[in-house]
């Protein structure tokens, strides 16, 4: 595990990283980068700020919890929060190393979260909805729907050489059954690609490591 | 006309806009009727079977929850006070009832949707309680609470949000429901508001408390609580499942209403209309997927798949109770009585859950009063005056404390009579005299010598001729030997002590003995057997006696 020293943390100096694509070469010593290939992103790796957050707000629940079920901070900690009416109640931890974290971020990106048009691909679906419907003349309808929360804070973030730099990015994604939608759009490469992105986050939440904290 | 295009900015627009309907909205047509899977237009009993999937997790908890869900559907009983939580459930702290989940999505898959905006409006949490609308022309909602701040109620202001809720006609009221439930008494476009209402109220709970019914909301009202059951239906819940059985032509009482009997099909995968299953794959919490489409030139649909889904991630409580069973009020029936008479009519209940059980009366008359001794039964004491007489109709309820409570009753008639006049004073009153046909004008209709009633009554002073066997110094009637008092006993001496209102050979036999001497006629048989009425029995006797059994036919 990497750390930055003590100084910068304290002066919440962020660490530019320079993402990879999926196969790409993680950052290098004392988590400098070593390429400089894009999407290029930094992060703050204190513990004061989720770096990602991960969440499903189901419907049907009139009190859903207000703390996220998944969140990770900049220096590693994964925080797992299951509400009280849920089989496991009750919080867990473990710890990511810094080129996980990093691996996990360039994968998340590489999936599409970060540069996600909710409203296009919003479109798309209604589009596909539509053609599935005229082609089979059946209606389909879904009751209480489970939306999948992502959100991701980036100190800046650059998605290719020549796009803009963005500051302070602060990405959030919604999307109601996620999961049904990408089997039932297998041609809607956004959705089947965000779907892999929260099966990324689901899989933390299966770690053997995770330890109960309360 | 239907738009099949959705219009930008819309979220979801497939399952946006499903109304109090499934289906209903702008995709679709905001008049649309959604009916369970299996109805063609026909009417008639359309049952919908209902399976847990075999292989499912919780597949044998599930089976008392599901079981109790189709009763309560089948029952299609309205409720309010239908939310309970905390300690007045069987609930334990940090669980989600399966039952009351279970109910609201069973109602999704047999047709409804979400009586509120809910989720899927894209609403903000606090505005997902307007009632079910689409955003109109403008493509946006336009949501102001009205005068009483109550989001859902009757005086929202909704712009140009097209309502897709359908409500009583004339009265706006989700926890009442008409006695008819068709296009006649409910409506969806606004225009049958009543005064001073300008959008349909759907039941949710707010609404409900301030309305004047506390813990009570629709089921299908979106969203539930840990700890909270909601196992019983609200009268929202009701009509709109009737409106839809009112059939195609969405007008009761004709040949396509429909009576839906959900059939429970037990864990299995055969022939089953509905199926339950736990699949994390499908679902986060709980959902209904349904799929179906447009019976032939109308705006309804006919549900054609449908199932339910559950996460196994949370703590769900798996209800062990069957539902509850409505009480059994014994038979009562009318209750003549006379002025100035009282009586004392014992009522019992029995119940099949053991409930505590509490009896009410409607319409007792002032010299009526209903006593409830707490251990399921009661008294009612029926005490006319003069001047009372008449037809009092009385209903008897009793109520059990389960939940839903429900209750069972019987509608009698409190008959009190005038006074009793006996003109005749043969121990039989005028009235009862007319009953039985009797003359109230004559102590002996049928003229044997016994009096036409008595029971002991009639001084014998006041009868001459009459006859008293037993020297109480009363006359002897008709009801002492039961005996027909319209058809004459002379003759009939046989058996002894009982005459059988027949003659035979039997009474010749008797006869006989008694002119001979063998017996001794005491003064009943005197009185049968004389006759020729000169005060002894002889041969002339038995010569009239043995003329009449050769006339007989």
């Amino acid at each position: 595990m990497k750390h930055q020293n003590t100084f910068s943390r304290l002066l919440l100096v962020p660490v530019f990283f320079l993402l990879h694509d999926a196969a790409g070469v993680a950052a290098g010593e004392n988590g400098k980068p070593t390429a400089t290939t894009h999407p290029a992103f930094e992060y703050s790796e204190t513990a004061a700020e989720p770096v990602i957050e991960y969440n499903l707000v189901h419907h049907m629940l009139a009190e859903p919890d207000p703390e996220p079920l998944l969140r990770i901070y900049g220096n590693g900690r994964v925080h797992v929060h299951y509400p009280a009416y849920m089989t496991r109640a009750g919080n867990y931890e473990l710890q990511l190393s810094q080129p996980e974290l990093r691996t996990l971020l360039r994968a998340l990106a590489t999936d599409g979260i970060i540069d996600f048009n909710q409203a296009a691909t919003r479109h798309r679906r209604q589009q596909l909805a539509a053609q599935q419907r005229t082609a089979s003349g059946s209606l389909f309808y879904v009751s209480d729907s489970s939306d999948t929360v992502i959100d991701i804070r980036l100190n800046e973030y650059q998605k290719g050489p020549g796009s803009a730099r963005v500051v302070n990015l602060k990405k959030h994604f919604s999307w109601p059954d996620l999961k049904q939608d990408a089997r039932r759009f297998p041609q809607l490469r956004e959705i089947t690609n965000v779907n892999n992105a929260a099966q990324r986050l689901e899989t933390l939440l299966h770690r053997n490591d995770l330890v109960k904290i309360r | 006309m239907r738009l099949l295009i959705c219009l930008p900015g819309l979220i979801m627009c497939g399952k946006g806009f499903a109304g109090t309907f499934i289906f209903a909205g702008e995709s679709n047509g905001v008049d649309v009727v959604a009916h369970p899977t299996r109805y063609t237009g026909q009417g008639g009993t359309l049952t919908v079977r209902v399976c847990i999937v075999p292989n499912s997790a919780n597949a044998a908890a599930m089976e008392i929850p599901v079981q109790n869900n189709i009763t309560v559907y089948n029952r299609l009983q309205p409720t309010t006070g239908n939310l309970v939580a905390g300690a007045n459930t069987n609930i334990p702290g940090g669980h989600v009832d399966f039952e009351s989940v279970a109910l609201h999505e069973l109602g999704h898959c047999i047709g409804l949707a979400h009586v509120n905006a809910a989720t899927e409006s894209g609403l903000p949490e606090i505005n997902r309680n307007y009632t079910k609308a689409t955003n109109g022309a403008n493509n946006l909602f336009d949501i102001n609470a009205g005068a009483d701040g109550i989001i859902g109620s009757h005086d929202d202001s909704r712009g140009d949000d097209v309502n897709l809720h359908w409500y009583r006609k004339s009265i706006n009221d989700p926890f009442t429901i008409a006695s008819t439930v068709d296009a006649s008494t409910y409506a969806r476009d606004l225009a049958s508001l009543p005064a001073g209402h300008s959008f349909a109220a759907n039941a949710d709970r707010t609404v409900a408390g301030n309305m004047g019914f506390p813990n009570t909301e629709a089921v299908m009202q979106q969203g539930t609580f840990s700890d909270e059951a909601q196992r019983s239906l609200g009268h929202d819940d009701v009509a709109t499942l009737r409106y839809a059985a009112s059939g195609k032509n969405e007008l009761a009482g004709d040949s396509d209403d429909y009576t839906i009997n959900l059939e429970y099909g037990g864990i299995s995968n055969s022939n089953c209309d509905i199926n339950l299953k736990f699949d994390n794959n499908e679902t986060g919490f709980a959902v209904c997927q349904v799929s179906g489409f447009f019976l032939p030139g109308s705006d309804h649909i006919r549900i054609s798949t449908a199932n339910i889904f559950f996460n196994t991630g949370f703590s769900w409580f798996f209800n062990t109770d069957t539902a509850n069973q409505a009480p059994l009020l014994a038979q009562i029936g009318d209750q003549p009585v006379n002025e100035g008479q009282s009586a004392a009519i014992n009522l019992s209940a029995t119940n099949p859950d053991d409930d505590t059980q509490t009896f009410s009366a409607t319409g007792l008359p002032a010299f009526a009063a209903l006593t409830d001794h707490g251990n399921d039964t009661a008294t009612l004491d029926i005490d006319p005056l003069s001047g009372d007489a008449g037809t009092y109709t009385v209903t008897i309820r009793v109520t059990d404390d389960g939940l839903p409570a429900l209750q069972d009753s019987e509608t009698l008639d409190i008959i009190v009579s005038p006074a009793s006049v006996d003109s005749d004073g043969d121990g039989l009153s005028d009235a009862t005299e007319a009953v039985l046909g009797t003359d109230p004008n004559s102590a002996d209709t049928d003229g044997d010598g016994l009096a036409d009633g008595t029971d002991g009554v009639v001084p014998l002073a006041a009868l001459p001729g009459g006859n008293d066997v037993d020297g109480d110094g009363f006359v002897d009637g008709e009801q002492d030997f039961n005996t027909d008092p319209l058809t004459s006993n002379v003759g009939d001496v046989a058996p002894r002590g009982a005459p059988d209102n027949v003659l035979n050979a039997g009474d010749a036999v008797v006869l006989t003995r008694l002119v001979s001497g063998v017996i001794t006629a005491d003064a009943l048989e005197t009185a049968l057997a004389d006759l020729n009425d000169d005060k002894q029995l002889n041969a002339a006797d038995l010569l009239l006696l043995q003329q009449l059994l050769l006339s007989a036919p």
